[in-house]
């Protein structure tokens, strides 16, 4: 199970990763609607999904979180139910790199906006960061949408760039700078 | 010195792409001076002469990248491993991951050698050698917006830019934007018929 709330949303929370969520970080990057909108493209077993949580957890440059939906109460008053994961890395970047995942059950409600923009809050609070960046294969609707969803402008799209389900795809690169975050949050009152 | 010839230029000025050796180190070295050229290598501060030594071995001599020295061939270079007075390196020419979906490459000419109508050759040379190499699809390269020189020459060979990160990049005492190109082989192989090639 997923460890402590770091940051908590109306509807989801960002909770830090256990290593026995090597089981769920599995599942996710093995899943074909998953792992290939990732660019993964071999399959990942259990040792190498406990590697990368390790791997995660040995780098000061990396923040990576469970996304989960709080949707109930167990006998601790939590029961959070693992649907993604949400990443920034590159911390020491003047534009670090925003990443995200949410599992194809959990899609469409708006879970990936809310866990990747709970994500952005804490990367511009807690780092001393010029902006982030994220990419998408551009015809991934979901994930395109999360970053026009969060303000990020598309400041480029690069042709042909990655090869991905059968054929090259373009890649969609998209930034925001401090200030738009902060605007967009002024302009929200603060609530998005 | 450079090693051993890779391509030959079409002119007569001796222009030709030689293997990157460990003792051309100290001319690398100027690259990692200078703040626009190094980005391409991600790289954000200076190094030593033993740090480029470790670099051409564990990142130039490594399988999935390629490097290569643009040089000028006096009359009797040799081949294989020509003397100082024999050849003239004008640019570094090097990219990463050439085993993968989009190679990087990065272009370095020393500021004394540019102008003398060297760099947009040496460029084709290499990639001419990349496509005929690997079988990449595109490739791409990130330039600096303020790194004019560097602009014009990738624009000079057809590659297209696709974007531009905003104040991407901390350099020389600003957030810089740094501009994204490519280039599909279809492309470069449709321009070099366009130039009678």
């Amino acid at each position: 199970m997923p460890g402590a709330v770091f940051r908590r949303g109306d509807r989801v929370t960002l909770r830090t990763v256990e290593r026995e969520d090597a089981d769920f970080v599995q599942r996710g990057h093995n899943h074909p609607a998953v792992g290939v909108s990732l660019g993964l493209d071999r399959p990942e077993n259990h040792d190498s999904a406990e590697d990368h949580v390790q791997g995660f957890e040995d780098d000061p440059n990396v923040a990576t979180f469970v996304v989960c939906v709080e949707d109930g109460e167990d006998a601790d008053g939590a029961d959070p139910t693992p649907v993604g994961k949400v990443t920034v890395k590159d911390l020491h970047h003047t534009r670090p790199e925003l990443s995200y995942w949410i599992l194809p059950d959990f899609q469409g409600k708006g879970y990936g906006t809310e866990a990747a923009g709970l994500a952005v809050d804490y990367a511009f609070e807690a780092h001393e960061i010029r902006g982030l960046q994220a990419q998408a294969f551009a015809p991934n609707e979901g994930s395109v949408g999360v970053l026009e969803n969060l303000g990020f402008t598309r400041e480029g799209t690069l042709r042909d760039a990655r090869f991905r389900d059968g054929e090259y795809v373009d890649v969609a690169w998209y930034g925001l700078l401090r200030e738009e975050w902060d605007d967009d949050a002024d302009a929200t009152g603060g609530v998005r | 010195m450079p090693g051993p010839i890779l391509e030959v230029g079409d002119g007569d000025d001796g222009l030709v792409l030689r293997t990157v050796e460990r003792e051309d180190a100290a001319l690398l070295q100027r690259l990692f001076a200078d703040p626009y050229a190094r980005l391409g290598l991600h790289e954000h501060s200076h190094k030593s002469e033993a740090e480029v030594e470790e670099f051409v071995e564990e990142q130039v001599e490594d399988d999935s990248n390629a490097g290569y020295l643009a040089c000028v061939d006096g009359e009797d270079a040799p081949y294989d491993h020509p003397d100082e007075d024999e050849t003239t390196p004008v640019a570094f020419l090097y990219a990463h991951h050439v085993d993968r979906d989009r190679p990087g490459v990065v272009c370095w000419m020393p500021p004394e050698h540019r102008g003398e109508g060297y760099a947009e050759p040496a460029l084709e040379l290499m990639l001419d050698s990349l496509w005929r190499t690997y079988d990449a699809h595109t490739v791409g390269t990130e330039v600096l917006d303020c790194d004019g020189f560097t602009r014009d020459l990738v624009e000079s060979v057809g590659f297209v830019e696709e974007g531009c990160g905003r104040e991407v990049r901390f350099v020389d005492g600003e957030y810089r934007d740094a501009v994204q190109y490519g280039l599909l082989r279809e492309e470069y192989d449709e321009g070099a018929r366009a130039g009678g090639e």
